[in-house]
């Protein structure tokens, strides 16, 4: 098999998870962005956003925070450099598995 | 899904113009530039006129500046609750060098109409200059936060206001003041139907 391609079984999976490298990808382009935001921009429900957001927290990719603007309570989300090294790496790694193919 | 994170950045640029308050905010501006030319132009060199200009930029910054804090206000009471909260990143390379980007279009806008009016001696031509600038700007900042259509509508508006008044015949002050309220009007309607259709489209959740 292509030493390239062999990346692809090295890929980190907090990131890799379609719904988790929706929100880092979203998080990547702002400065930090609110739950609410969050769920509406992916689509999925509170619970699954929360729990991916977790996980994302507990792997260093995602600082949350509970605090208020105005009179509206926010939970808001910014994505760490631990996390955007992350997902430079990521990206990485699969351009260069996906630029290997057929090349044997 | 697709992992475009360009596509992703455009729709994420483009919330921020999703609910017309920034376009209301800049009718307000464009009413004060409005009303500051037609009284310019009605007080004359007067001791009035001489007063205005002298304040002019005095107030024009201080109501950029209540057009921002409005804006946060109005965003932070409608738009957050109903579809979230985003800050954007601005590093302090590009603040700096949007400053002096702004700093050098003014400067180089008022070379350009001071040259062509001493040049060609027809004040006619302003508001046609004035319209076709503001068109510029208006595609700039359409392409800028993601193609948001209706800016390249308000941007043929511009235009044609400006090629229009220049061919009636009305003083210069008030041919501008003209251009800037009615521009004024095209922002504030544009910002109203964008705001209704917001409001209607993302109703507050239940429990918030």
């Amino acid at each position: 098999m292509n030493k390239n391609l062999r990346t692809l079984t090295g890929l980190d999976r907090v990131i890799h998870e379609p719904a988790r490298l929706m929100l880092v990808m979203i998080l990547a382009t702002v400065e930090s962005a609110d739950f609410l935001f969050l769920q509406r921009e992916t689509g999925l429900t509170k619970g699954n956003l929360s729990a991916h957001l977790t996980k994302l927290e507990s792997a260093g990719y995602v600082k949350i925070e509970k605090m208020f603007k105005g009179k509206y309570p926010l939970t808001l989300c910014k994505l760490t450099p631990a996390g955007i090294k992350a997902l430079d790496g990521y990206r990485h790694q699969l351009d260069k598995a996906l630029k290997s193919r057929g090349r044997g | 899904m697709k992992p475009d994170i360009d596509q992703v950045e455009r729709r994420v640029k483009g919330y921020w113009f999703q609910d017309g308050f920034g376009e209301m905010a800049g009718g307000l501006v464009f009413l004060v530039l409005g009303s500051y030319f037609a009284l310019s132009e009605y007080l004359g060199d007067s001791f009035w006129g001489g007063l205005l200009q002298a304040a002019f930029i005095l107030v024009f910054f201080a109501l950029m500046f209540v057009g921002r804090r409005l804006v946060a206000a109005l965003k932070s009471r409608f738009v957050y609750p109903r579809t979230g909260f985003v800050e954007y990143r601005v590093d302090e390379d590009t603040r700096h060098r949007r400053k002096i980007l702004a700093g050098l279009v003014g400067a180089l806008m008022a070379a350009m109409f001071t040259l062509v009016l001493k040049a060609t001696d027809i004040e006619d031509l302003t508001p046609a200059l004035t319209g076709l600038v503001g068109g510029a700007i208006l595609v700039f900042a359409g392409t800028k936060s993601s193609g948001v259509a209706r800016f390249f509508v308000l941007a043929l508006i511009s235009i044609a206001l400006g090629v229009a008044l220049s061919f009636i015949p009305l003083a210069m002050g008030y041919a501008l003041g003209m251009y800037y309220g009615l521009m004024a009007l095209a922002f504030f309607i544009s910002g109203a139907v964008v705001l209704s259709r917001y409001l209607r489209k993302s109703p507050r959740p239940r429990n918030s």
